[in-house]
């Protein structure tokens, strides 16, 4: 990632026209000689649940970590909330990511060294604003709205995998994005736990009107969104409302 | 949450990475510090024998053997140095003073004295007149002489008897403990330089071997800018051929050599190696450490941190084990330290710098002088090893992050 700062555009949002959340153009992603995505186009709208599917190799999961500005893509534009991401430097992508994208992993992806309400401190570790005990009343009230109001100094090490993935949800809400990723966020777990994950997740995104994207292998995961996007061989395949 | 809140769980975390980490960089500093202290004590003790004669050069030339070994004679390390060559040295850029000598041996049949008649100055009359045990001081114009406490005893001299010196007879004024001032340039008898020097140039063992005249001297002492020594041994040396015998704490310390397996530089030496390998493995270390929190990285990034927060991070981890281990590895040193207490070390002192007749049995004295200096931590140097560890780990901190690291992305995804 370049460390040049980017000119830094005006969202139309702001100039009075409403942006879609997400808009990937004609995006296109090698590795070595194979090439995972074949200039994949997507639109989101604010506040809409999409899920992408399709089978392992199929591109899923690369297209979501281009859309987090965490795996840049060879050719084609992405845009947040009407920020273009070419050219973004490392700050300003960072920037970006801390005020406007939640992320939640397969793995959960927690600090292990960290207690829960510390991991779910981690994106406002720099902020100035709000006020520090602002900062961690909120993470409280967001484990406690995740069922873990009592694991709060717990480490990820003495929490199930379940509970995990609720801290990272916590997390990955911490900033109030209004994007939130999920890469197969139910993976790890087993039916009901995934279940349960999947619908706080849901409750949450909608409570916080955050725009929603996951990406999953499982139908009824994507039987609860409001969008399917079906991926193969590195393009979209097919979408449908 | 902080930064060294962040730092500090995540070095409790990885406990036995922090703990090695820390005790290579604590085991440095107290090798550093302590050999460093070790090699400065024992190079105080190299440069003693010479402080203790009150001069930082001794200056002598080889000469020959008499042809009788019978009245006054030169012992053959010293020579004539003729009063221009004297002038000259005196002349020299360096030099800050000098005092002349006339070194002798009387040899009679019932007796022997090493006679040493020496410039009226704190190197010599003056500065004995402050090691009496008896008696009173000479100067430059007595007719008297000063009697080494050691001599006196054995020949049951005291203050106010007359010794005999050739073929004169001379009054003893005090009594002085010369061995307080160490083993070099000492003599039995003490005298003004003007009455040794009109004493040689008369003994027919001298003037046999050499054109002694009375402004003329066969030993010099010379003091000299500490920071121009190594100069003004060079130009000394330079102006006397190889017949010149000059001494210093320099020439001290290369004839002690063996003697002294600790120099300063052998400690340094040391020292650098050992800093050497705690800073490899301080690098390897943090190099380990970041390899294995590729993902915890990925995940910073994940979450908003940009690469220079995180770097930053990383160095604040690194600059609190490299803070511990230089505060521990001090501690240590200053313990250990303390425990030595001093170092002792038995010098055989050169033969040319005090000779006596080895053929008469009697005169034969021990050269050998133990000498002892506190060992004391040199605060420059602890302050130079802690700043190097800390410069280690930020170094080693730098040097890993800039390696090239893969998109966090294919850390943390799914497929």
């Amino acid at each position: 990632m370049s460390d040049r700062t980017a000119p830094v555009e005006t969202p139309s949002s702001a100039r009075g026209v409403k942006d879609p959340a997400i808009q990937v153009e004609n995006v296109r992603k090698r590795y070595g000689a194979l090439e995972v995505l074949k200039g994949v186009n997507l639109t989101v709208a604010v506040g809409q649940f999409t899920a992408i599917m399709g089978k392992s190799g199929s591109g899923k999961s690369t297209l979501l970590g281009v859309i987090a500005g965490l795996e840049p893509p060879d050719e084609g534009g992405i845009r947040i909330m009407g920020q273009n991401l070419a050219g973004m430097s490392d700050r300003d992508m960072a920037e970006l990511r801390r005020r406007a994208i939640g992320i939640v992993f397969q793995g959960f992806s927690l600090i292990p060294s960290l207690s829960a309400l510390d991991n779910v401190l981690l994106p406002t570790f720099f902020a100035a604003q709000p006020p520090a005990a602002e900062r961690r009343q909120r993470a409280v009230d967001l484990l406690k709205q995740v069922g873990l109001g009592e694991r709060l100094n717990y480490r990820p090490s003495a929490l199930s995998g379940g509970e995990q993935q609720r801290v990272a949800i916590a997390r990955a809400l911490m900033n109030g994005p209004s994007i939130l990723l999920a890469d197969e966020p139910t993976g790890n777990l087993d039916q009901e736990t995934g279940t349960a994950v999947l619908d706080l997740l849901l409750d949450l995104g909608r409570t916080h009107g955050t725009t929603l994207v996951i990406v999953t292998h499982d139908p009824d995961v994507a039987a609860k969104a409001g969008r399917i996007v079906e991926m193969k061989d590195g393009r979209i395949s097919d979408a449908r409302s | 949450m902080n930064s060294l809140r962040y730092a500090l769980s995540e070095l409790a975390f990885r406990r036995g990475r922090s703990l090695v980490t820390v005790s290579s960089i604590a085991l440095a500093v107290l090798v550093v510090v302590v050999l460093t202290a070790l090699a400065t004590s024992y190079a105080r003790a190299i440069r003693v024998p010479i402080e203790t004669v009150g001069a930082d050069v001794i200056v002598q030339v080889q000469g020959d053997i008499p042809p009788k070994l019978e009245g006054l004679v030169f012992p053959h390390p010293n020579a004539l140095l003729p009063a221009g060559i004297v002038a000259q040295i005196r002349a020299m850029p360096g030099v800050i003073s000098l005092t002349r000598a006339v070194y002798m041996w009387d040899l009679e049949p019932d007796r022997y004295a090493s006679i040493l008649g020496i410039d009226d100055d704190e190197v010599g009359l003056a500065g004995l007149g402050e090691r009496l045990t008896g008696g009173k001081p000479i100067d430059a114009g007595s007719k008297a002489v000063l009697v080494d406490s050691d001599y006196a005893a054995k020949n049951g001299v005291k203050v106010g008897d007359t010794v005999k010196v050739g073929d004169a007879a001379f009054p003893v004024a005090g009594i002085v403990d010369a061995a307080r001032g160490g083993k070099l340039v000492r003599a039995d008898i003490y005298m003004p330089l003007g009455v040794a020097q009109a004493l040689a140039a008369a003994a027919p063992e001298v003037t046999a071997l050499y054109p002694f005249g009375p402004a003329d001297a066969n030993l010099v002492l010379v003091k000299a800018d500490r920071e121009r020594l190594e100069g003004v041994v060079a130009k000394i040396t330079a102006l006397l051929g190889k017949q010149g015998v000059v001494s210093s704490e320099l020439s001290m310390r290369q004839a002690l050599s063996g003697v002294l397996f600790l120099s300063q530089s052998m400690g340094l030496i040391i020292a650098a190696i050992i800093s050497a390998f705690a800073a490899a493995f301080v690098w390897r270390a943090t190099a380990s450490a970041v390899t294995e929190r590729r993902r915890e990285l990925a995940i910073l990034q994940a979450v908003g941190w940009s690469w220079p927060q995180i770097r930053e991070q990383v160095l604040i981890e690194n600059l609190m084990l490299a803070i511990a281990g230089a505060t521990i590895g001090l501690v240590l040193a200053f313990a250990v330290t303390l425990a030595l207490g001093q170092v002792s070390i038995t010098l055989d002192l050169p033969w040319d710098l005090s000779s006596t007749p080895h053929f008469i049995p009697s005169a034969t004295v021990d050269r050998s002088q133990t000498i002892t200096a506190p060992v004391a931590i040199s605060w420059s140097m602890a302050a130079l090893a802690a700043a190097g560890s800390v410069l280690i780990g930020l170094v080693a901190a730098l040097a890993v992050l800039a390696l090239p690291r893969p998109q966090p992305w294919s850390l943390l995804r799914s497929e």
